[in-house]
């Protein structure tokens, strides 16, 4: 009786292994590659070298058509993840603070549509949004991609917002309204700084939204210069010249760890932000 | 001047709502009634291409249209019953271990999706670089062309365990938030492990699961660019789902018209799934 559950347990997690391992193989076999010098044909680096990761920062292996230098490519892609970013902590910094604290005509409607978007997936609308952006003409520059990505991620950004809006006390407005505060200071200095956590997730859920876009700079951008790490990554695997798997991995993890880092971060802020807002 | 203010507050949110929601549905429905090729210039034609897909007239349509059938069904199964797996297993392991599992599995999320189309390109390479096709060889196997073998089976595969991550967290919160003495009274009720799953923890955790898979069940009728990268929908147009034909549709032949014609099948779809579930949806703002 005592050993049963324990049978269970060990059975449970090597069924659970066997399912995970084929995952787990992909990004080992991922890292080792990016440390080997020559591709694998086993599971162990044989010829552990750090070739690929000076490539990546010095000069980029040659190959007709692609660009020298990878310093160019990351700027463009924090321009546009830092960009995405900016605009939507602008955009739903306020409209979070309106939807939960002011009252207007249409609010009822707004709140309907925005739960309605929020489930509507805005890539079926990419052909028309191409439209619209040849129209602002716009076609060909960062800003495409900033406004689309924003304009993808802020639904539920300022659903979040709102959300952390809700949990502040209205005794502090009210005390901050009757010292004579303005509207803009009320909102910057005084609100504002109660929704960090709020701010914090969500600012970095739109940098990763913008750092990994792929469609949207693909759709809209048509000159090299302006490539991101997801162009250029996914032009390298079309490439037909001879395929350089350990330097392939090598972009990979390296287009990959800001990523995973901001999602470490992310769960311990929304936790936090979640709680002090709930204590408070 | 005080009424404006919240306006001024909601207006930039106002202005991407308009500019990439509500012109472009509009202007879909426009384009999709013209012949608007690659000038972005088109005539009017009235309903030609809606009789060009709804006739058949299209060579490909019912093939697209069957696949994105079996791709739908195969990438819910997969995220739904992978995650429900998953959430329910690592609960049952607790601790570190669990935690483990959750990590590994919270990976897909955190890979672009450009790299997590690479995992899969070069996973199922048909030469000796390709991950199975190299442990294939160790083991005196010969190597296959298994993208071109097993188009379908490899798109499902990649965009079905995608979808893992999010359910196996929202499913694992659920669990977690079931109280500990109704599985326990079950239990000495005598229920055993399947009982409990499928009278117990399913039908209280039935909310998150109906919310996941009309939420999965949107997302992969509408994304295609896992497969796009992957298979590239071929060979020949064996896995293209009706998202990616749009796609090609408008920006490889240039047929914006008869793209967005297709384009608003999708959206019509989407909005009866949307608004069909509206009440669950609507109810609980959660999630």
């Amino acid at each position: 009786m005592m050993v049963a559950p324990r049978l269970k347990k060990i059975l449970l997690g090597s069924f659970l292994l066997l399912l995970t391992l084929p995952l787990l193989l992909l990004y080992v076999w991922l890292l080792f590659n990016s440390i080997n010098s020559g591709p694998l044909y086993s599971l162990i680096p044989n010829q552990p070298s750090l070739r690929s990761w000076i490539q990546l920062f010095s000069r980029l292996p040659k190959a007709s058509g692609m660009p020298e230098s990878i310093i160019p490519i990351i700027g463009n892609t924090v321009i546009v993840a830092g960009g995405v970013m900016i605009l939507n902590l602008f955009v739903c910094g306020l409209a979070g603070y309106a939807i939960s604290r002011l009252a207007f005509k249409g609010k009822e409607l707004l709140l309907s549509s925005l739960l309605i978007m929020k489930a509507f997936p805005m890539l079926i609308l990419l052909i028309a949004t191409y439209f619209v952006l040849f129209y602002l003409r716009i076609l060909n520059t960062f800003l495409s991609v900033i406004l689309a990505r924003a304009a993808m991620e802020l639904v539920m950004g300022t659903w979040i917002i709102k959300g952390f809006f809700d949990n502040i006390p209205r005794e502090i407005e009210e005390a901050a309204r009757i010292d004579g505060a303005s509207w803009i200071t009320l909102w910057g200095r005084i609100m504002i700084p109660l929704v960090r956590p709020g701010l914090l997730a969500v600012g970095i859920m739109a940098f990763i939204g913008g750092w990994s876009d792929f469609i949207f700079v693909y759709t809209f951008i048509f000159d090299q210069s302006k490539w991101t790490l997801s162009v250029f990554l996914y032009s390298l695997i079309a490439s037909q010249e001879s395929v350089d798997y350990n330097f392939l991995s090598t972009v990979s993890l390296f287009y990959m760890l800001p990523m995973i880092m901001m999602y470490g971060f992310i769960q311990k802020g929304l936790t936090k932000g979640v709680l002090g807002g709930g204590i408070k | 001047m005080k009424k404006l203010i919240p306006y001024i507050f909601i207006l930039p949110l106002i202005l991407l709502i308009l500019l990439f929601y509500i012109i472009p549905a509009v202007s879909t429905f426009y384009i999709s009634l013209t012949d608007m090729g690659r000038s972005l210039k088109g005539d009017f034609v009235g309903l030609k291409n809606f009789t060009r897909m709804f006739s058949l007239e299209d060579p490909v349509i019912g093939r697209v249209l069957l696949n994105t059938l079996f791709y739908l069904a195969g990438a819910l199964a997969i995220t739904i019953i992978g995650g429900l797996l998953l959430a329910n297993t690592t609960a049952s392991l607790g601790g570190t271990i669990g935690a483990f599992f959750r990590l590994v599995w919270f990976l897909p999320r955190a890979t672009p999706p450009v790299v997590w189309a690479f995992l899969w390109i070069w996973a199922f390479n048909p030469t000796q670089f390709g991950l199975l096709n190299m442990i294939l060889s160790r083991i005196g196997l010969p190597g296959r062309g298994w993208i071109s073998l097993y188009p379908m089976l490899i798109v499902i595969l990649a965009n079905g365990i995608l979808g893992i991550p999010y359910t196996m967290t929202i499913l694992s919160a659920a669990i977690g938030n079931i109280p500990y003495e109704i599985i326990e009274a079950s239990r000495i009720d005598g229920a055993s492990g399947w009982q409990i799953i499928i009278r117990i923890k399913i039908p209280l955790i039935w909310w998150p699961l109906s919310f996941l898979t009309i939420w999965h069940t949107l997302s992969f009728l509408t994304t295609f660019q896992y497969i796009m990268m992957i298979t590239g929908g071929g060979p020949f147009y064996a896995s293209t789902p009706l998202a990616l034909y749009t796609y090609n549709k408008a920006f490889q032949n240039m047929e914006l018209g008869y793209g967005s014609a297709l384009a608003m099948v999708l959206i019509v779809l989407s909005m009866v799934i949307i608004l069909g579930f509206r009440q669950i949806l609507g109810l609980k703002r959660e999630a």
